[in-house]
């Protein structure tokens, strides 16, 4: 058999203990949530919930803030990201921007939503709708400038050259070269993002007042204020389904960032 | 006053239980002699590297033993064996400077400060780069042709009794390329330890070698000088291994072998052949078909027709074409194939001893 | 061209607009106002009050402490499951496996713990955090790690075996220099992640056990902020930008060497 340095058998074992760790506390307890979710009455839970009006509206409430969220977070980062891959030339010049914009994603999400606490009653935008949607963009950021930067920086140049000489402008050069080939960056920024402002907790409830009332919220609710583990594990699961389908898809078009 | 060991391989088998099991080296036997500078040639898969690693103590064979001067090292690792290695991708060590990689097996070993330092303008001299400018610089800062000589350096610092290079100048430039491997034969010989270069290029191994072998799936086909192998195939694969050649598919009944309307007989190639009948190869290279009638008379004189002239520069590749869709390339002086025009008939001769029969 | 100065201003302007809540947190808890607002004099009065609070400070060393066995835990662990799943057995679905903690919802994590402590029948404490924290950590420092052991030639480890290192030596003169930036990395996320963790520490603490975050959070439930809360989150944002810029820094200069 083939000779390696350290000895295969010890290595295996010390490998194993992260698995296992996040087996147990990781994996198991989705499966003692799923079970929790099952236990009163079975999948009819499940079907209980999905119609049940309030729940349904809570739901509802919650995606369509997760949509409004990712359209405002995709707009306001679209053209920070295309100037910082398109238009700023010195290498060094535009890992430090970037850098400067990714810094504040270390910063916790409590944090950012109490600072833009202070800052939003002093414009007077506290607990509004509009306020909230403004912390939303505030947290989520970081996390759409990213894939849409790397992505962008993805394109080939010459493309751009070509199309140039082909005589497009350079709106069309964007809307038909630019964009196409940057649809994978696309697609993970507003997956992610989608992803967490559906379930998003601590900035509606720091920012929204009466309009923060969100899918975040209700699961905090059930298992903190009502003890109505059962309902909230079924929520969460569903949000976990979702979670996954997305990440699965996310996948799928095989861009990824690192952190 | 050779430094190196005398390395043989006895019966050496190797499989990879991978996704199904791979045999990937077949009951290699091969003796490396004392000094010399020998490779391992074939294409890629046929198992050359996995011999290397063997000999460096990386692997262990399923069978067979490998000796060191008469001592058998197979149970030995690598860290004990008297060795140096050069890899495909250098695997410099990125956070050390030019002078600690090299040092890294002096230091291992415990030699003094400043026996060290003797060594390594010692051994840095020897690939000749410059001590005072190169030795503290960092690995990322040379280029291609620096960081090689660095990991020879490195190889040779103790001064191995065996030196093994796994294909190490694949990715350079052809010009550095070249110059690197005159390099490394002048140290060789300067050095006088026994180095084994695995490679799946010809031509390196025939400027570099004292003696080659050719592998092919696992197994050893031929063993000999670049000369011997290149002249003297063993079979049909070494023989397009190792150059251009034609090969011709013909017949013979009783010894004898039509080619284009001439009757042959077998024993003018090979002694022992007069009565055969069956299937035969008959291999030739381009350079021995001649335009020229050599003098003797042991050539053949064949009548073809010129399809095509390529210019290569001093020589002409002329592709011919001959009798029933046989087709043949010759490699001639320009000089001489200048003059014939394409689509004329042309007499072309081959000595017989260039041609070698193979029983298909 | 036109076009460019109008990008360039907006994202100056995104920029600032990252940045200016952040700073004005800071410069408020130095406002000698009781509400933040108008400036009336600097003070660092609110910052005196935080030290004596006994809550904070047993706060900020209960954070703390999960932090420093958390980040060193996850660490370790991830590392070596970084080091198996880049060099020993290439499997991908172990990054998957480790991926998914990362992708989330935190409140879904969070949930799942506490009924698995529930049923388990643990209390709720120091060790509940911890553990929870780790969990997710591992992820981190595995994502932080693999990359780096991926780059490491396979034939590093082969060539210094040849060059006479015994596999201890190995380890010591090449593996462990080597991962030393990915180390360092690894910790400093996994720490902040555990520090300013909130969701996750809310649903796994038991009475008594708090870190800072849920001491913010408490107070500025009544929805108003006040200044001795702008110096508790100023100290928490000072160190969270003092990580993550030294984290940043790192991870930029490592893909410019390339």
């Amino acid at each position: 058999m083939s000779r390696r340095a350290p000895l295969p058998s010890a290595l295996v074992l010390l490998a194993a203990v992260p698995l296992a760790y996040v087996l147990a506390t990781f994996y198991l307890p989705l499966l003692v949530m799923l079970a929790e979710s099952l236990k009163p009455q079975g999948l009819s839970l499940y079907v209980y919930v999905l119609f049940n009006p309030d729940y349904a509206a809570i739901m509802a409430y919650s995606l369509v803030l997760a949509v409004v969220t990712t359209a405002s977070t995709f707009l306001v980062a679209l053209p920070a990201a295309y100037y910082l891959s398109f238009h700023v030339e010195d290498e060094k010049r535009k890992s430090r921007l970037l850098a400067a914009f990714t810094v504040p994603m270390l910063v916790n999400f409590l944090l950012k939503a109490y600072a833009l606490m202070n800052v939003l009653s002093v414009l007077g935008l506290a607990n509004t709708y509009l306020g909230m949607v403004v912390g939303m963009v505030y947290e989520y950021l970081p996390y759409m400038l990213l894939p849409l930067f790397s992505s962008f920086e993805r394109v080939e140049r010459r493309l751009l050259e070509a199309a140039q000489a082909l005589g497009a402008r350079s709106h069309h050069t964007f809307l038909r070269v630019v964009l196409p080939l940057s649809l994978p960056g696309i697609a993970s920024g507003v997956a992610l993002v989608f992803l967490m402002s559906f379930t998003e907790f601590i900035v509606p409830a720091m920012l929204g007042g009466v309009y923060g009332y969100t899918m975040g919220y209700l699961i905090w609710d059930l298992f903190l204020k009502y003890r109505n583990w059962p309902v909230g594990s079924a929520l969460a699961f569903m949000v976990t389904l979702v979670s996954l389908a997305i990440v699965y898809f996310y996948t799928r078009w095989g861009l990824g960032y690192e952190a | 006053m050779s430094r190196g060991v005398e390395v043989r391989v006895e019966n050496v088998s190797k499989a990879f239980r991978d996704r199904g099991v791979t045999q990937a080296l077949k009951g290699v036997s091969l003796t490396v002699r004392r000094g010399e500078l020998f490779s391992i040639l074939g294409p890629s898969g046929c198992g050359k590297t996995t011999l290397l690693r063997i000999l460096a103590g990386l692997l262990k064979p399923d069978e067979g033993r490998i000796f060191f001067d008469g001592v058998d090292v197979t149970d030995t690792p690598a860290y004990e064996r008297p060795i140096g290695m050069v890899f495909q991708d250098l695997a410099l060590f990125p956070h050390l400077s030019v002078y600690r990689n090299v040092s890294f097996s002096l230091e291992i070993a415990g030699w003094p400060s400043d026996r060290i330092e003797k060594r390594v303008r010692e051994v840095l001299q020897l690939v000749r780069l410059p001590f005072e400018e190169f030795a503290h610089r960092k690995i990322s800062q040379l280029s291609g042709g620096q960081q090689q000589r660095v990991a020879i350096a490195r190889a040779l610092a103790r001064e191995p009794k065996l030196l093994l290079l796994d294909e190490p100048f694949s990715h350079l430039d052809y010009k550095i390329r070249i110059e690197l491997i005159r390099e490394l034969k002048r140290l060789q010989r300067d050095t006088g330890v026994t180095t084994i270069y695995v490679t799946h290029d010809r031509n390196e191994a025939m400027l570099l070698s004292d003696r080659l072998a050719v592998m092919k799936d696992g197994v050893v086909q031929q063993v000999g000088t670049p000369e011997e192998v290149y002249r003297s195939p063993a079979n049909a694969f070494v023989a397009s291994f190792m150059g251009e050649v034609n090969i011709i598919s013909a017949r013979a009944v009783n010894g004898v072998v039509k080619l284009g309307g001439l009757e042959i007989s077998l024993d003018r190639f090979s002694p022992n052949l007069g009565n055969y009948t069956g299937n035969v190869l008959l291999l030739l290279r381009p350079e021995s078909i001649s335009l020229a009638p050599p003098a003797g008379d042991g050539a053949l004189k064949l009548r073809v027709q010129l399809a095509e002239k390529l210019f290569l520069g001093p020589y002409t590749k002329l592709l011919l074409e001959g009798w029933e869709d046989v087709r043949l390339e010759a490699l001639a002086p320009t000089r001489e194939a200048m003059p014939l025009e394409p689509g004329s008939v042309v007499d072309v001769y081959v000595e017989a001893s260039e041609v070698k029969v193979y029983l298909d | 061209m036109r076009l460019s100065a109008l990008l360039r201003g907006y994202t100056i302007a995104l920029l600032v607009f990252l940045y200016v809540p952040l700073a004005y947190v800071v410069v408020q808890s130095f406002n000698s106002s009781r509400y933040p607002g108008t400036w009336e004099g600097f003070t660092l009065a609110w910052y005196a009050k935080l030290l004596v609070d006994a809550e904070v400070v047993r706060a900020a060393v209960n954070g703390l402490s999960v932090a420093l066995a958390s980040s060193a835990f996850s660490t370790l662990l991830g590392g070596v499951a970084a080091y198996y799943f880049a060099k020993k057995h290439r499997l991908g679905i172990a990054d998957s496996f480790f991926y998914v903690p990362i992708v989330l919802p935190e409140i879904v994590e969070a949930v799942s713990l506490l009924m698995l402590y529930h049923y388990a029948g643990v209390e709720l404490g120091f060790w509940t955090v911890l553990v929870g924290h780790t969990a997710y950590n591992i992820s981190y420092a595995y994502v932080a790690l693999k990359p780096q052991f991926l780059a490491t030639s396979d034939n590093i480890e082969a060539a210094a075996l040849t060059l006479g290192a015994k596999p201890f030596d190995v380890f010591v003169r090449v593996y462990f220099p080597l991962a030393v930036p990915g180390v360092v990395s690894s910790l400093l996320i996994t720490f902040s992640m555990s520090f300013d963790d909130f969701i996750k520490t809310a649903f796994t603490t038991g009475p008594g056990f708090k870190t800072l975050p849920l001491v913010i959070w408490a107070r500025a439930a009544r929805g108003r902020a006040t200044q001795d809360l702008n110096a508790l989150a100023t100290v928490m944002i000072v160190i969270s930008l003092a990580a993550s810029y030294v984290y940043t820094k790192q991870v930029f200069s490592r893909s410019s060497r390339r």
